[in-house]
């Protein structure tokens, strides 16, 4: 039997059952926008008169998040790092080209930076030359990505930067995190992170839509993203998690949505409002970049470049 | 007839085509519907959604990240 929009009796589009939900293409766009919008004020993340920055990969996630916040009317420019990663595809430059077309067809101001012309060292480059990367070269692309997009948000005075983790990528990270009782890491997993010295808020509007629903938004619009997974992610963590998870989720529509709503719940009663969001550790800044980091002297970043 | 199924790049065909769901395919190729979206002629299609003989339907893994 054919399975009908709740709104509109049409032929449904997606069917998502943690929120026992089916709707058609039109009303599904409609839907992640509204909700969007939504998370936006409900976690007080920024307004219409805010600049905002969106970090962007060429997936679909990003895409779409700057797709939605582009239709409500939010005044966005995006930042695309070339990481040098290149695989049987191509990957960063495929990428970099998506994240371009996007930019260019919607009028939108894209900030590139190639890490090779930058830095000196591609992605891989680095890892293959850091004892950060030799087991983890994830580790090295995360501290390149968060160094270099606080850099261009505080250079183009931007009032926040957007990133597009969506549910699943905060499940397995939560996952990962109460597996390890990862204390400090937990306090500060939020949908909105404040600004702190030297730090440019961060906010995650997608953080209560699964994977399915940003990838559905994506080609529901037509939006042209890399479906190529990075070749270093193959074996992640992160992956591994997301499929145990999805399994508990088979077994029980809303088990990632309940983990994930009950966590933020919970934490307000785990951490006092003195520690949650607003931790308060002592910051430095660093001598090179003046990025702050949590020790004196050079901030890990500023070691890595000039070491390698 | 029969009914293909296009996942990375690989065609799987079906040859048992009666009352063939998306939700079926999923589960012989050993996929959870909660990792992959289903494309018909351009149209994305539920899990419920009962397949036609001679379709071709794309398979879109949603899973991402490092």
């Amino acid at each position: 039997m054919m399975m009908k929009c709740r709104k509109c009796d049409l032929k449904a589009a997606i069917n998502m059952r943690q929120h026992k939900l089916a709707l058609c293409k039109t009303h599904f766009l409609e839907w992640v926008c509204l909700q969007t919008e939504r998370n936006i004020l409900k976690y007080k993340m920024f307004s219409k008169e805010d600049n905002i920055l969106v970090a962007v990969s060429g997936g679909k996630d990003s895409l779409a998040l700057w797709d939605v916040l582009h239709k409500l009317g939010y005044k966005t420019a995006g930042v695309y790092i070339h990481l040098g990663i290149h695989g049987e595809d191509q990957y960063s430059t495929k990428s970099q080209i998506l994240a371009e077309n996007f930019a260019s067809e919607h009028h939108l101001v894209l900030h590139i930076v190639n890490a090779k012309q930058e830095l000196g060292k591609t992605i891989p480059e680095f890892s293959e030359s850091n004892k950060r990367g030799k087991s983890k070269p994830c580790s090295v692309c995360g501290l390149v990505k968060r160094h270099t997009m606080n850099e261009i948000a505080s250079k183009y005075n931007y009032d926040v930067l957007v990133t597009g983790h969506n549910l699943d990528d905060e499940v397995s990270v939560l996952f990962n995190n109460v597996l390890g009782w990862q204390i400090d890491f937990l306090r500060r997993q939020a949908p909105f992170i404040p600004a702190k010295a030297g730090l440019i808020p961060k906010a995650k509007p997608f953080c209560r839509f699964y994977e399915r629903e940003t990838a559905a938004y994506a080609i529901l619009s037509n939006i042209e993203y890399i479906e190529e997974e990075c070749p270093f992610s193959e074996g992640s963590t992160t992956i591994q998690n997301k499929e145990l998870l999805n399994q508990l989720e088979h077994q029980r529509a809303g088990t990632k949505l309940a983990f994930y709503l009950k966590f933020l719940k919970a934490k307000k009663e785990l951490f006092s409002s003195q520690e949650g969001d607003h931790f308060t550790d002592e910051i430095f800044s660093c001598p090179i970049c003046g990025q702050p980091t949590p020790n004196p002297g050079n901030c890990t970043f500023c070691r890595m470049v000039t070491r390698y | 007839m029969t009914i293909t199924a296009i996942l990375k790049n690989k065609e799987y065909v079906f040859t048992e085509t009666k009352d063939l769901t998306v939700r079926k395919v999923f589960k012989k190729l050993d996929i959870l519907p909660e990792t992959h979206l289903c494309v018909r002629e351009g149209e994305l299609i539920t899990e419920q959604e009962l397949l036609r003989e001679g379709d071709v339907i794309r398979l879109i893994a949603v899973i991402s990240g490092g």
